[in-house]
């Protein structure tokens, strides 16, 4: 292949670009191809290691792609961090985010401000307002055109964005639709709920942490803070690697609780026709526990208090084991 | 490397190409990849990001009969390699203990 019928190739594969940014690629590759004979390499060879222009093309166009999915678009060049319509125009101490039917992703950014990233359809009802350190994006779909039989968004879902330096209370919502938070730090509060769809909490540092679905799982994975309540029902909930002294209180119905390695003074597992399973960081003999099962084996007492015991284990089930161990002072 | 690691990495490495004046496609792949691999086709979409978010400025110079685009570090592009920079330091405390526990 010479380079005429490349960049001509190149040329046609980009058809889904707008002239300006295929005008673009092509004056790169042009330029790119004619330093690097200059600099001694064969044309045919320059050629043959560019790869095949379809290649080079689907790659390009993926990343428009992507860049126009995540923002409400002008689809110039491929945007990073340009200002969505939502941004926060202030300082931001409290964030409120609600939604209807579309899935809602929470992430910490580095810098910049709190902002909503959504490109919504002609039909989508969108109220953002900011007063006193207040930011707050409601979205809702008209009753009317509530499509009851695809209850999915036909667009992409809301991506909240949360600068690292935001140190106060988030609360999101949706329905019928997940609801996943992402290495958010020093928070005050967070309050995540959904319905009918699962809520994953990671990385995230959170004095006052709590997750709210119904018939839909809930995981946490490396999360800090000083309280965690978590509650659903029909879903197992999953605590992997967390730590929140002051209480973690998970309760499900119908499904199984299962937290490696937790760490917390206070401590309720409450479900039933699910098993308890738990690994706790702590020492056995500090926690006053409670428990109880039946149907089920039970490696717990099921009631264990001394009077220098400080902390407190509570485990509830039904027709399920419950199967909680400590990494230290037996029950192991 | 894990790939978006290596991504974030890559427009690191052509903002610090780019540090020391203005350069081009050609000049760009060849300062980094003294560093680290880049392809051609994973360097466009990269100066086509930062020129569009303003991270670096372009202007376009005669050369030998042809045009020649260059890029320009602004000064949201030097702010970048400093927050780098800053965070590697970091990253090498880190590691130090890492290897030394």
């Amino acid at each position: 292949m010479n380079k005429e019928i490349f960049l001509q190739k190149l040329t046609e594969n980009l058809v889904s670009l707008n002239k300006e940014e295929r005008e673009k690629v092509i004056a790169y590759y042009t330029e790119m191809i004619s330093d690097k004979v200059e600099n001694g390499a064969a044309e045919d060879a320059v050629i043959q290691d560019l790869g095949s222009p379809a290649d080079i093309a689907l790659q390009i166009c993926a990343e428009y792609k992507k860049a126009a999915d995540s923002l409400p678009a002008k689809n110039a060049g491929i945007p990073d961090s340009e200002p969505s319509r939502y941004t926060a125009a202030g300082d931001v101490k409290t964030i409120i985010v609600s939604a209807q039917n579309i899935h809602v992703d929470v992430r910490s950014v580095p810098a910049g401000r709190v902002r909503v990233l959504f490109d919504p359809l002609p039909t989508d009802k969108i109220s953002v307002s900011e007063a006193d350190g207040v930011y707050t994006f409601i979205h809702s779909i008209p009753f009317h055109l509530f499509n009851w039989f695809g209850l999915f968004h036909a667009h992409g879902g809301i991506t909240l964005e949360i600068p690292e330096s935001f140190s106060g209370d988030v609360s999101v919502q949706t329905d019928n639709a997940r609801l996943t938070v992402e290495n958010l730090r020093h928070l005050k509060s967070g309050t995540f709920t959904t319905d009918n769809a699962r809520i994953v909490v990671s990385g995230t540092e959170c004095g006052k942490l709590s997750a709210h679905t119904s018939n839909g799982k809930v995981e946490l994975e490396n999360c800090t803070g000083q309280t965690c309540k978590i509650k659903t029902n029909n879903g197992r909930i999953t605590a992997n690697s967390c730590t929140f002294p002051a209480g973690l209180d998970l309760h499900t119905d119908n499904a199984s609780i299962n937290a490696d390695r937790v760490k917390a003074d206070t401590i309720i597992f409450k479900t039933n026709n699910g098993s308890i399973n738990a690994l706790i960081d702590g020492d056995a003999r500090n926690y006053a526990i409670h428990s109880h099962t039946s149907n089920g084996q039970n490696t717990l007492p099921a009631d264990w208090t001394f009077p220098e015991q400080t902390k407190q284990l509570s485990a509830e089930t039904s027709n399920a084991h419950i199967a909680v161990k400590f990494t230290e002072g037996g029950m192991r | 490397m894990d790939i978006q690691r290596k991504k974030g990495v890559i427009e690191i490495c052509v903002l610090a190409a780019l540090k020391k004046g203005p350069s081009y496609g050609y000049r760009i792949i060849s300062d980094v990849s003294s560093c680290i691999e880049i392809s051609e086709s994973t360097l466009y979409p990269i100066l086509r990001r930062l020129e569009t978010n303003g991270i670096v400025s372009t202007y376009s110079e005669e050369y030998n009969g042809r045009t020649r685009k260059y890029y320009k570090i602004e000064q949201s592009g030097l702010e970048k390699v400093q927050a780098f920079l800053n965070e590697s330091e970091e990253m090498r405390k880190i590691y130090t203990f890492v290897e030394n526990a």
